[in-house]
């Protein structure tokens, strides 16, 4: 498995098809910053959201509890899942049990998380993706590289290669509407055919037992609405309190996933249709976990916007095929940790820390602040690594004691102007691959302010302090 | 030097303590906090008596405002401490919101693009983050620059974007972190600057490393620099 | 089953949020919405809708006959009888799946949100909630004096635990998958016309 600095290293090789992705995720940035400026009280209700969060996670067992009476009420089948594996086999045992072969599938990130399309094509169930984005990743054989936008990295005339291989549409053909009416007659025969629906859940409410799903193509309506079966995936920290509560969420979820005021289709979904047995799949899968750690458990307040990614200076530049857990950016990092800290921990060093992340989510989770928090834990366990340890460790002692930092910069400022530049500027030193070391001064600070210090008739005194360069 | 000069033409009586070292922030951005804790500490000790600190750099501001807390924890609860970090001050907003000085009667005609400095801006509050809605509200160092004669500030698309230099970041994720700084970089010659001001020497040594391979005619300065050096 | 459901549940119960874990009091009303049928209108039409205001039922279905979709519509399905008849009973269908060659339905709508141009449909008195997302082309018919600023006045306004189904409709579906290049009519309808009646 390869680290996020070679992968990442490897994407900007192809330095135009880098830009261009880098500018497409900040578009997409810059219309959300729009979309929240047109909201006076963006700020405020980011608070709200967060305290809404808080206070259904605080309460988990009491608000699972009042959704699953209220959706059964409403005729809705409830089943609970320990761990991916159980989550699969439930999914799988309610197909068999109505001999269901084929199902159209819209976006979930849990089933991602967990594996479920390998899982049921592995038992003989045909899975398709009818999300656009997911369909062409599933085509293409890959698997998603934005939790919104699982395709922002394939160009068009490469979703048009896609589609001339499977969906038999003109070769050459890259006009996106072309393709996309190509797209929706191809899934219009699956959505009339599958015997069951999938997908995933935006919000689920305690209240009323109301399962509500975004989308922008109507592909989850279609799925829910069309076969005799539907099957409802959500993770434990989906449910929210009240109806009222939506106000708040869906006035966030989609100015800051796509620029969006809301999505084309909000459905609420209180039971099965008339003729149609519905099931919802209630996963812990570690969630539980990490509402146990105490400077973590904001983690799990995320409402999968993707707003994160999308302003992430690293991630627009690397890819979500560069980060190894299924859910990239700063989000899936500190996901990501939970769940493997050793096998991830290379995700928790593809940040500079900019904190831009925490600035745009939408339930302000403290993501760049846990970044660097996993990054202790990562060294407390010793995954460092060697060399990375070794120099900072040096980089202590000198700095311990002020007499070998001052020696330590002696040393560096006089072998830095000694020898010529090309000794540490060529490719074989890590800075000097790609930038000029900086240009050292003759004198430290120390020596500086002493010599102007002695220069003035009237020394400065004890009082004010600064920290100076040294 | 800049520094020391601003303060002693603005009249601040200050002192700089010959046993401070380092305020700990690459080692605590590498997760090696035990270390990073006993450099605090050393700061701590060193810096504890006097009533302002004044740090020409917004990241290790940040480093002693945000996180020193999380590192000394035996120390958070007293006075001492309590007081060094809401006392230890960031150049600009010292000048601003402790000596009151919101203009500085000079001139500087350039243009000037402002990088700013994630951590100063993010953390401490030094300019308005486009992340956030904020009506109303200026940036502190903005403020600062343009009151200069004859000072002109080029906007560029992307106002805040980090420079990629990261501390250990730069090393480990090399390709990554030149790729950001380059982008910074021609984003801030195309709005047709000759220098690139901001308040975190780091920043600036990152940019300016690119700057000089590439060969790039742009200037780098600290906000330090021109202030004292536009300041008679 | 109901193993996982008790060790999930317990599981759960345990939890690391400090400080203040209440339910919060709140109110955030858009107060930057200072003409609501303006605002609903302009908002829809950003996202590749159309809306139209009308005096009366007579003068939307006068809106209606003179559109494109409508004149071309082969099958027309109308739940709003005072303006449009329809020619196609979905009523009448068992299966939905023979609602997917409808060019056009046309369906009452119970509020309108200006902040975000949508449509809250109750779907229950359609017999196939489908429709909405099969039908090629989608007319939406409010009351002007449904509109209402935001979603928390929405929300405060409609009963919505007792329905079976209902969406929010903002626009006709889309998709900008494809090299974030925006393309009108993804699965669901492919143009959306809001009527606003008085």
């Amino acid at each position: 498995m390869k680290s996020h600095a070679r992968l990442a290293a490897g994407f900007l090789k192809q330095e135009e098809r880098a830009h261009w992705h880098d500018q497409a995720l900040w578009y997409v940035r810059e219309k959300r910053d729009r979309m929240a400026a047109s909201v006076p009280d963006w700020e405020r209700l980011r608070d709200t959201a967060q305290a809404i969060k808080r206070h259904a996670l605080a309460n988990l067992p009491h608000y699972l509890e009042e959704f699953e009476g209220n959706a059964a009420a409403r005729g809705a089948i409830v089943h609970y899942a320990l761990d991916a594996a159980e989550h699969n086999r439930i999914v799988l045992e309610i197909l068999k049990g109505r001999n269901a072969r084929l199902v159209a599938k819209s976006k979930s990130m849990l089933s991602e998380e967990c594996g479920l399309n390998e899982y049921l094509e592995r038992n003989g169930v045909q899975v398709v993706e009818t999300d656009l984005a997911e369909r062409i990743i599933q085509l293409a054989g890959e698997r998603p590289s934005h939790i919104v936008l699982p395709s922002i990295h394939i160009r068009k005339e490469e979703v048009g290669d896609i589609f001339h291989e499977h969906l038999g549409t003109e070769k050459g053909e890259s006009d996106p509407t072309r393709l996309t009416r190509a797209a929706r007659t191809h899934l219009r025969e699956r959505f009339l055919a599958a015997q069951a629906g999938i997908s995933g859940v935006n919000f689920a409410v305690a209240e009323t037992g109301a399962v509500v799903i975004c989308t922008n193509e109507g592909n989850a309506d279609l799925g829910n609405s069309l076969p005799d079966l539907y099957i409802a995936v959500m993770g434990v920290e989906k449910v929210i309190p009240k109806t009222r509560d939506l106000s708040v969420f869906l006035r966030l979820l989609s100015r800051s996933a796509t620029g969006q005021p809301i999505s084309a289709y909000t459905s609420h979904l209180l039971g099965p249709r008339p003729g149609q047995a519905m099931h919802i799949v209630i996963v812990d899968n570690g969630r539980s976990e990490i509402l146990q750690r105490e400077r973590f458990h904001r983690a799990a307040f995320c409402i999968r916007c993707g707003a994160c990614l999308n302003t992430c200076p690293v991630y627009r530049r690397s890819g979500g095929h560069s980060y190894n857990y299924v859910i990239p950016g700063p989000i899936g990092t500190i996901l990501a940790m939970h769940r493997d800290l050793k096998k991830f921990k290379d995700m928790a060093y593809a940040s500079t820390l900019c904190g831009s992340c925490t600035a745009v989510c939408p339930v302000k989770i403290d993501i760049h602040r846990q970044i660097v928090l996993w990054r202790n834990d990562v060294v407390e366990a010793g995954y460092l690594g060697r060399a990375k340890s070794a120099a900072l460790k040096t980089a202590t002692l000198g700095m311990k004691s002020t007499r070998f930092f001052r020696m330590g910069g002696w040393t560096v400022r006089t072998i830095l102007r000694i020898l010529p530049p090309f000794v540490f500027n060529n490719r074989l030193t890590i800075w000097g691959k790609s930038r000029d070391l900086p240009r050292m001064p003759a004198r430290s600070f120390r020596a500086e302010f002493r010599a102007y210090s002695r220069r003035k008739t009237n020394p400065p005194e004890l009082g004010a302090k600064k920290e100076g360069r040294s | 030097m800049a520094t020391v000069r601003l303060l002693e033409k603005l009249g601040v009586a200050f002192e700089f303590p010959k046993d401070q070292t380092c305020c700990g922030q690459p080692q605590f951005n590498s997760g090696c906090f035990r270390d990073a804790a006993k450099l605090a500490g050393k700061m701590f000790r060193v810096f504890k008596d006097f009533d302002w600190v004044v740090c020409p750099s917004g990241s290790c501001t940040g480093m002693v405002r945000e996180y020193y807390e999380l590192l000394l924890e035996r120390e958070k609860g007293g006075e001492e401490f309590k007081h060094l970090v809401s006392h230890t001050f960031e150049l600009c907003e010292f000048l601003i919101d402790i000596l009151k000085v919101e203009t500085i009667d000079a001139s500087f005609p350039h243009k000037v693009s402002l990088h700013q400095s994630c951590h100063g801006l993010r953390g401490l509050g030094l300019g308005v983050p486009s992340e956030q809605v904020l009506p109303g509200r200026t940036g502190k160092v903005r403020r600062l620059l343009e009151s200069l004669r004859g000072i002109e500030i080029v906007t560029t698309g992307r106002s805040d974007e980090c420079c990629g230099f990261g501390g250990t970041f730069s090393v480990f994720e090399g390709a990554v972190s030149s790729f950001i700084g380059r982008d910074r970089i021609r984003d801030y010659e195309q709005a047709g600057a000759e220098v690139i001001v901001s308040y975190d020497m780091s920043c600036l040594m990152h940019l300016d490393g690119l700057i000089r391979r590439d060969k790039k005619l742009l200037r780098i300065m600290h906000i330090a620099e021109i202030l004292d050096g536009a300041v008679a | 089953m109901t193993d996982s459901r008790r060790l999930v549940l317990d599981r759960l119960k345990k939890h690391a949020i400090a400080g203040d874990t209440s339910y919060p009091a709140y109110s955030h009303p858009h107060t930057g919405i200072t003409d609501p049928r303006k605002s609903f209108q302009s908002v829809i039409e950003s996202v590749g809708g159309e809306c139209r205001f009308v005096a009366d039922l007579d003068d939307a279905w006068k809106v209606v006959a003179g559109s494109e979709v409508f004149l071309s519509a082969k099958q027309v399905c109308s739940y709003v009888k005072e303006i449009a008849e329809g020619n196609f009973d979905a009523e009448a269908i068992a299966d939905a799946r023979q609602c997917a060659d409808v060019d056009l339905a046309i369906v009452r709508g119970e509020l309108g949100v200006a902040e975000n141009g949508a449509v809250w449909v109750n779907a229950d008195p359609l017999r196939h909630r489908a429709l909405l997302f099969l039908s090629g082309h989608l007319i939406l018919v409010i009351k002007g004096r449904d509109i209402v600023p935001d979603m928390e006045s929405a929300y405060a306004r409609n009963d919505f635990s007792s329905i079976r189904s209902g969406y929010f409709i903002s626009g006709p579906s889309k998709t900008a998958d494809i090299e974030q290049c925006l393309v009108i009519g993804a699965h669901g309808a492919k143009s959306l016309l809001v009527l606003v009646v008085g």
